[in-house]
C-alpha cells in the first residue's frame, strides 16, 4: 500500500470530513430550513396582502438581486463556524484527527474551504428560489447574469461573522463562547453605531463595522440600497450592473429637540463603486486578521483535556 | 535492539501541578509495552507529547528514531493511536471514518475501501460499517477506535486504556486483537491501570507514578521478583528466646508475628530468604516442622510501588 499521501489527497479527505459533518448538522439543517422558509414567506406575504387589499403588486426587475438579510447570514455563520473548531476540543475528537499525519494548517484551511462551500450551495438554493418566485411575484427580472457576483458578495459577508465566529472558537475553545461571543459583538457594535449616529452624528461609522451599514437610493433607478458589509452582495452586483451609478445616502446627524423629537439626517451623493471598493476594504480588514488570529491559534492549541 | 519511543527527562507542567517528572522511557522496537500506573499519575499526558499533542516544559521525545516525536508529520504517518475512551466523530458511518482516515495516509481509492472492510473485520463491526457512529455502543466505538489506529499500516501503535469501558468478553477480544497487531510485527504501546491486562498481553512495562518512572523492565523480570517470597511462615516444633532472638536478628527480617508455634516472617525486601531463616533457626537449635511462602501478587507489588512512589 502506497503510505505516502499528497496535499491534495489530504485536503480532499479533510474537506469531505467537514463537509458531511456540516451537512448532517442537526443546527444547520434547521437553519437553513428556517431561512428557506422565511425567504418564501418574504415572497408570499405581499402577495397575500394585495389579494386582500386589491392593490396589485408593483413589478420589480430587481427583486431577485436583493440579498437576505445580514442576521441570515450571521445565523449561517454561527452555524457553520461555532462547533467548527471548538467541538474538536470540546467532544476530544482532535486526539484522532491531530494524531494523524496532517497538519493543523491544513485542517484549518479545510474547515474553512468546507464553510464556504457549503454556504455558496445554501445561498445558490436560496438565490433560485428567490428567482422563481420573483419571476412569478414580481415579473421578469433583469441583470440575472450578475447572480453570481451577489452571490460573492452575500459570501463574503457571512465570512466576515464566520472569522469573527472562527476566532473566538479558536480563542476559548468552547462553542458557546464562540457563538455568544459573537453575537454580543454584532449586537453591541449595532447598538453603539446607533446611538453614536443618534447623538454624535457620527453615522459614518457604521460603514466601518460589520453591519448594514447607512441607508441610501441609487440615484438612477431608484433602488434602495444599504451601505455597509453585510450589503456587499446587492453592493457588488450593482456596481457591476452599472460602475457609474451613485447612491444617494442618507445619514442620521442628530436628534431636533423638541416636543416631538425627529431624526436630523444629511444626504451625500457617493458614487457606487466608492461605496464597493469601501465595503470590501472593510470586510477584507476584519477577516484578514481574525482569520490570521484563529489559524494561529488552532495551530498553537495543545490538547490539554 | 532498535528502540521506538525513547524519552530524556521529559517534563510537562500544568501550572503548579507537574504531569511528567523527568521521565526516561525506553520501549524497544517489536514489543507490546505496558505503561502502568493509577489514574492521574501522567500515563495519557506522556502519550500525549509522544505524539506531539503536547508540547514538553523540558527533556527529549524520540520516536521511531526521529527527534520531537510526533510533532513531525513523518512520524505521525508511522504511528497509530487510540485516545482513552475514544471520541470520535459520530455524525460520519464507520466505514466513511476510515477510509477518510486512509486517504489522509495515502490509500488509493481501492485500498482505502480494502483496508476499511479489513479493520471492520478484524474488530468484528462489519455488520455495522454504514452505520451513523452516533448510533454505535460505547464498546462498538472502542472497537472502532482501535480500528482507525491501524489504519495506514503502523509501525507504533500506542492505545491509551484499550479496555477501559468494555465487557469483559469485550475486554478479552481487544486483547486478543493486540496480540495479533504485535504479531505482525508492530509495536505496542499500551498505557492501562490494570495489572491483569498488562501482565495477559504485555512482553515489557513501565511502571509510573505521579509523573515519575517507579520501576521498568520485561514483564517475566518483573514477575520474577514478585514469585520472590516476601513473607515466609515457618511452623516449629517449639519456640524459644533463642529462635525469636536468631530470627529477629536476621537483616531482612522487618517484622514477625508469632502464633503458637508459627511464626509469620515478614521480609523488609525482594528476594528468597528460605536459607538464610532455616540457618538461623537451626543454628538456635530450632526444628523446623513446615516452612511456607506467601507469592504476592502483582496487584500488591503495584499498590507497593506506587506507595512507594508516593
Amino acid at each position: 500500500m502506497e503510505k505516502k499521501a499528497s496535499c491534495l489527497s489530504k485536503f480532499k479527505a479533510l474537506l469531505k470530513y467537514e463537509i458531511l459533518w456540516n451537512l448532517r448538522k442537526r443546527k444547520f439543517q434547521a437553519i437553513l430550513l428556517i431561512v428557506l422558509l422565511i425567504q418564501i414567506i418574504t415572497f408570499i406575504v405581499p402577495l397575500i396582502f394585495s389579494s386582500i387589499t386589491g392593490q396589485t403588486i408593483q413589478q420589480d426587475p430587481y427583486k431577485a438581486l436583493s440579498s437576505p438579510s445580514g442576521f441570515f447570514m450571521f445565523l449561517f455563520a454561527i452555524a457553520i463556524g461555532m462547533n467548527s473548531i471548538p467541538e474538536e476540543f470540546e467532544h476530544g475528537r482532535a486526539h484522532i484527527l491531530f494524531s494523524k499525519p496532517v497538519s493543523r494548517s491544513l485542517i484549518f484551511l479545510a474547515k474553512i474551504a468546507a464553510a464556504i462551500i457549503i454556504l455558496a450551495i445554501a445561498y445558490v438554493i436560496l438565490y433560485l428560489i428567490g428567482l422563481g418566485l420573483s419571476y412569478a411575484i414580481y415579473g421578469p427580472q433583469e441583470y440575472i447574469i450578475f447572480s453570481p457576483i451577489l452571490i460573492l458578495g452575500i459570501l463574503i459577508s457571512t465570512i466576515l461573522y464566520l472569522s469573527m465566529v472562527f476566532f473566538l472558537g479558536a480563542l476559548s475553545k468552547s462553542s458557546i463562547i464562540a457563538a455568544l461571543g459573537s453575537f454580543g459583538i454584532l449586537i453591541g457594535l449595532s447598538i453603539i453605531v446607533g446611538i453614536l449616529g443618534v447623538f454624535t452624528g457620527q453615522a459614518w461609522i457604521a460603514d466601518y463595522i460589520p453591519s448594514g451599514g447607512n441607508s441610501g437610493i441609487i440615484v438612477d433607478n431608484k433602488m434602495p440600497i444599504q451601505t455597509g458589509t453585510d450589503n456587499l452582495g446587492v453592493i457588488l452586483s450593482q456596481f457591476a450592473i452599472n460602475p457609474n451609478a451613485n447612491v444617494n445616502i442618507t445619514y442620521v446627524i442628530g436628534v431636533q429637540p423638541g416636543q416631538n423629537p425627529i431624526l436630523r439626517t444629511e444626504s451625500i451623493i457617493m458614487p457606487i463603486s466608492q461605496i464597493a471598493i469601501r465595503a470590501l476594504g472593510v470586510a477584507s480588514a476584519y477577516i484578514l486578521p481574525l482569520m490570521l488570529g484563529a489559524w494561529i491559534l488552532f495551530k498553537r492549541s495543545e490538547i490539554k483535556e | 535492539m532498535d528502540i521506538a519511543i525513547e524519552t530524556k527527562g521529559l517534563t510537562k507542567i500544568f501550572g503548579r501541578i507537574i504531569a511528567v517528572d523527568r521521565l526516561d522511557l525506553k520501549v524497544e522496537a517489536g514489543t507490546i509495552h505496558g505503561f502502568l500506573g493509577p489514574n492521574g499519575a501522567g500515563k495519557t499526558t506522556t502519550i500525549k507529547l509522544i505524539l506531539g499533542l503536547l508540547k514538553p516544559d523540558s527533556g527529549s521525545i524520540k520516536v521511531l528514531g526521529f527527534d520531537g516525536g510526533g510533532q513531525k508529520i513523518d512520524v505521525r504517518s508511522r504511528i497509530g493511536y487510540m485516545p482513552e475512551l475514544p471520541k470520535l466523530p459520530t455524525f460520519l458511518k464507520g466505514r466513511e471514518l476510515l477510509e477518510i482516515y486512509g486517504e489522509i495516509y495515502g490509500l488509493s481509492r481501492t485500498d482505502k475501501v480494502n483496508e476499511a472492510k479489513r479493520l471492520l473485520e478484524l474488530v468484528g463491526l462489519s455488520d455495522r460499517a454504514n452505520d451513523l457512529i452516533a448510533h454505535y455502543s460505547k464498546g462498538m466505538q472502542q472497537r472502532l477506535g482501535l480500528a482507525q489506529a491501524l489504519i495506514g499500516d503502523p509501525d507504533l501503535v500506542i492505545l491509551d486504556e484499550p479496555s477501559l469501558g468494555l465487557d469483559p468478553v469485550g475486554m478479552v477480544e481487544v486483547r486478543e486483537i493486540i496480540k495479533k497487531i504485535a504479531s505482525e510485527g508492530r509495536t505496542v504501546f499500551l498505557s492501562s491501570h490494570l495489572l491483569n491486562e498488562v501482565e495477559q498481553v504485555c512482553s515489557h512495562a513501565t511502571v509510573i507514578n505521579k509523573g515519575m518512572k517507579v520501576i521498568e523492565g520485561s514483564i517475566s523480570n518483573l514477575l520474577e521478583r514478585l514469585s520472590k517470597p516476601n513473607e515466609v511462615t515457618v511452623e516449629l516444633e517449639k519456640v524459644t528466646p533463642e529462635i525469636i532472638k536468631a530470627i529477629r536478628s536476621l537483616s531482612f527480617v522487618e517484622k514477625v508475628n508469632w502464633i503458637g508455634n508459627k511464626a509469620e516472617i515478614f521480609c523488609s525486601k525482594a528476594g528468597d530468604f528460605r536459607v538464610d531463616i532455616s540457618r538461623a533457626i537451626s543454628d538456635a537449635g530450632g526444628l523446623i516442622i513446615g516452612m511456607r511462602v506467601e507469592e504476592r501478587s502483582l496487584e500488591e507489588l503495584f499498590l507497593e510501588l506506587i506507595k512507594g512512589g508516593s
